[in-house]
């Protein structure tokens, strides 16, 4: 019978113990595991989230409870200007924004063809165009009339600083040519090369673009000259600035604060991307820990099984010394018991982990995520480097991190089983190397103590 | 031949020191079985730890059969309890997981002997103490103390040794199982192995070519029938 077949049945000799000892045992190993596949889950959705993330910033004049209307800072071709040669600025563009009313079904609107002021830069035209948004979508009564939006661009991107995904045509280039959501398309029955009223002026549809949601937050878009002139509006109402790298969206924020000053909203979807990563990343140094310190917990219940069986089996050590066993045979038969409980605990841990890993990560994401909400959902500044950059308003929410996050899940895979071997492998030579030690230090001497 | 030339032991003990063994020497020819008689603390079973390179003396020189224990380095002490001596505890100490014929076959494995050998050699040695058949595939929980033994001494013959150090051989055995295996360590030594028995049993010493009586640590007495 060999060492490794004597530490396979050492290791089973006394059932009950050994048994207890394994189901221990499992739970720390599949807890290291759950550690392991948790925070794969969660290091691989942060690199989803960093490769997704918009390097998109909007600059829109602050709108805080304290600016008086007529203080309110414009954005004009100058600042537009200036931001785009700021460093790591790959492009700069600005919109402007106004509403168009619709005709009402039983009323006609009155004014209908001067521009009405009704806050800082926002007008109101008149347009033959029907809404295409759908009265139940609010829980309005049936036949009322939305008003569209009316934007004007410099460049492909809203004034959220999101990229136009046109269904078909081009984007308006023309002072007569306005691109219109797939909405208002349908429920006017047009197409490219037809023609619509704004502002008392026809305009022939060059592109339709997807709605984007429910509430079609396209509408209609024009050049930004045409609407500013339509609408009696000088400057802008918002810049979308592109940065080259997440890396650099800190920096250009800072950098666009400075140049602009501080009466502006500066936003970047990152920052919403910064806070749920950095939730996280809380997440992912949790299960870090978690992992070692059940790793550590692992070890240590080997070695004390060990330590225990070395001490009972004293005698049994002494026996084999003298009649001829070697030091090393004696830890080799050791060395194996410690190995199969560890396997045979590692096959267990992989059930445990596979059942806990997804909630485990599901819980700390939803826990963390839940804090990176609160702690924005009041009358919070955001900035960075100690500048005031952005101010949510009380009741308002901001992007929530969970959405953001999404789904994180966690699943074993090859790796996790060969990394669960390694761990085993590990936790079996950790634990079994002081009771090694105290096998070395049994003297075959004491086979005669006693007798 | 066994040569023990002024071998001494000396044990912490406290603040102070113990002599277990103090400056014993004698001399055993091959072949003899010899007792080492004396009260409990004496220094028997420290002699025979020192015999059978157990442990090492602080002082002194032995020497079997040409080899200077006292100088084997610790890898040398195993090779020499492994090759050359067979023990015999008073408890026994079999493998409790491992069937006679395997605890008879662990010497074998650990001097490197082939399996098929291991076993044939094992089940010859457990016939010759007298245990056959589906006793050599029992666990030592399911023999008797006599049976167990027998066993014991048959693992102590398993690698041909030289030298057979028994420590109270029949001190957990009845009157009837004691005579049987005094019996089988008198062929032994028949045979041409040395045999040195510790023992507290006056019949078992009576039955020694040589009695070696000691206390506080000394050889007191000695009788040699030759």
């Amino acid at each position: 019978m060999s060492v490794a077949v004597r530490g396979v049945r050492n290791a089973l000799r006394n059932k009950t113990r050994s048994v207890a000892v394994l189901l221990v045992l499992a739970v720390a190993i599949g807890l290291t595991l759950s550690m392991l596949v948790a925070g794969e889950a969660v290091a691989g959705k942060l690199a989803a989230l960093r490769d997704d993330m918009d390097t998109t910033i909007t600059v829109r004049p602050g709108f805080g409870p304290e600016v008086d209307v007529e203080d309110v800072p414009t954005l004009g071709e100058a600042e537009l200007a200036a931001v785009s040669d700021l460093p790591h600025v790959t492009e700069a563009s600005a919109t402007v924004s106004a509403m168009l009313e619709t005709p009402q079904p039983e009323e006609e609107p009155e004014g209908t063809s001067s521009a009405v002021q009704i806050g800082p830069g926002a007008s109101f035209g008149t347009t033959d165009l029907k809404s295409g948004m759908d009265p139940d979508t609010v829980g309005a009564p049936e036949g009322v009339a939305f008003p569209i939006s009316l934007t004007g661009v410099t460049g492909d991107r809203d004034s959220e600083g999101v990229r136009y995904d046109l269904v078909e045509g081009e984007l308006p280039d023309g002072a007569r040519e306005a691109v219109i959501s797939d909405k208002i398309a349908e429920a006017n029955g047009l197409g490219l090369g037809d023609t619509f009223t704004a502002f008392d002026e026809e305009f022939e549809v060059v592109g339709v673009a997807e709605s984007g949601d429910d509430f079609d937050s396209v509408g209609v878009v024009m050049t930004a000259e045409t609407v500013r002139e339509l609408s009696e509006v000088e400057g802008f109402h918002s810049f979308a600035i592109d940065v080259d790298d997440p890396d650099h969206i800190a920096s250009v924020q800072e950098a666009v604060v400075a140049e602009l000053g501080a009466a502006f909203e500066v936003h970047s979807q990152a920052d919403s991307v910064m806070q749920a990563s950095a939730g996280l990343e809380t997440v992912e140094d949790i299960t870090s820990v978690g992992f070692w310190v059940s790793l550590g917990s692992a070890a240590v219940i080997v070695f004390f099984t060990l330590a225990m069986t070395v001490r009972e089996r004293r005698r049994e050590v002494g026996v084999i010394k003298a009649i001829g066993g070697t030091d090393r045979g004696v830890i080799a038969q050791f060395g194996v018991e410690a190995v199969v409980l560890v396997s045979l605990a590692t096959v267990l841990g992989m059930g445990v982990a596979a059942a806990s890993s997804d909630v485990i990560a599901d819980v700390l994401v939803a826990t963390n995520s839940t804090a990176a909400e609160d702690t924005d959902g009041g009358q919070t500044l955001s900035g960075t480097g100690g500048k005031t950059i952005r101010v949510t308003g009380p009741g308002q929410t901001i992007e929530g991190g969970g959405d953001l996050i999404g789904e994180v899940t966690a699943g074993i895979g090859p790796r996790t089983i060969g990394v669960g071997a390694l761990a085993a492998l590990g936790i079996a030579l950790l634990g079994s190397a002081v009771p090694a030690y105290l096998i070395a230090r049994v003297r075959p001497a004491e086979v005669l103590r006693g007798e | 031949m066994l040569l023990v030339e002024d071998v001494a032991k000396r044990f912490k003990s406290g603040g102070g020191a113990v002599d277990a063994v103090d400056g014993v020497s004698f001399e055993i020819a091959t072949g003899t079985f010899a007792a080492i008689v004396g009260r409990s603390g004496s220094g028997k079973s420290t002699l025979l730890g020192l015999l059978g390179a157990l442990d090492s003396p602080s002082a002194g020189k032995i020497t079997m059969d040409d080899v200077d224990v006292t100088a084997l380095s610790p890898r040398g002490q195993v090779a020499y309890r492994r090759d050359r001596i067979g023990f015999v505890f008073q408890q026994y100490h079999l493998i409790p997981d491992l069937t006679a014929v395997q605890n008879v076959m662990l010497p074998m494995e650990f001097a490197g002997r082939r399996t098929a050998e291991r076993r044939a050699r094992a089940v010859e040695l457990l016939d010759r103490v007298g245990l056959t058949g589906g006793k050599q595939t029992r666990l030592p929980g399911r023999l008797s103390g006599g049976e167990q033994q027998r066993v014991s001494v048959a693992r102590a013959l398993a690698n041909r040794p030289s030298l057979i150090l028994a420590d109270e051989p029949t001190g957990n055995l009845d009157s009837r199982n004691g005579k049987r295996i005094i019996t089988l360590l008198r062929e032994f030594a028949g045979g041409g192995t040395t045999v040195v028995v510790v023992t507290h049993d006056r019949g078992l010493a009576s039955r020694a070519d040589l009695t070696l009586a000691m206390n506080d640590g000394r050889i007191v007495h000695r009788k040699s029938k030759t």
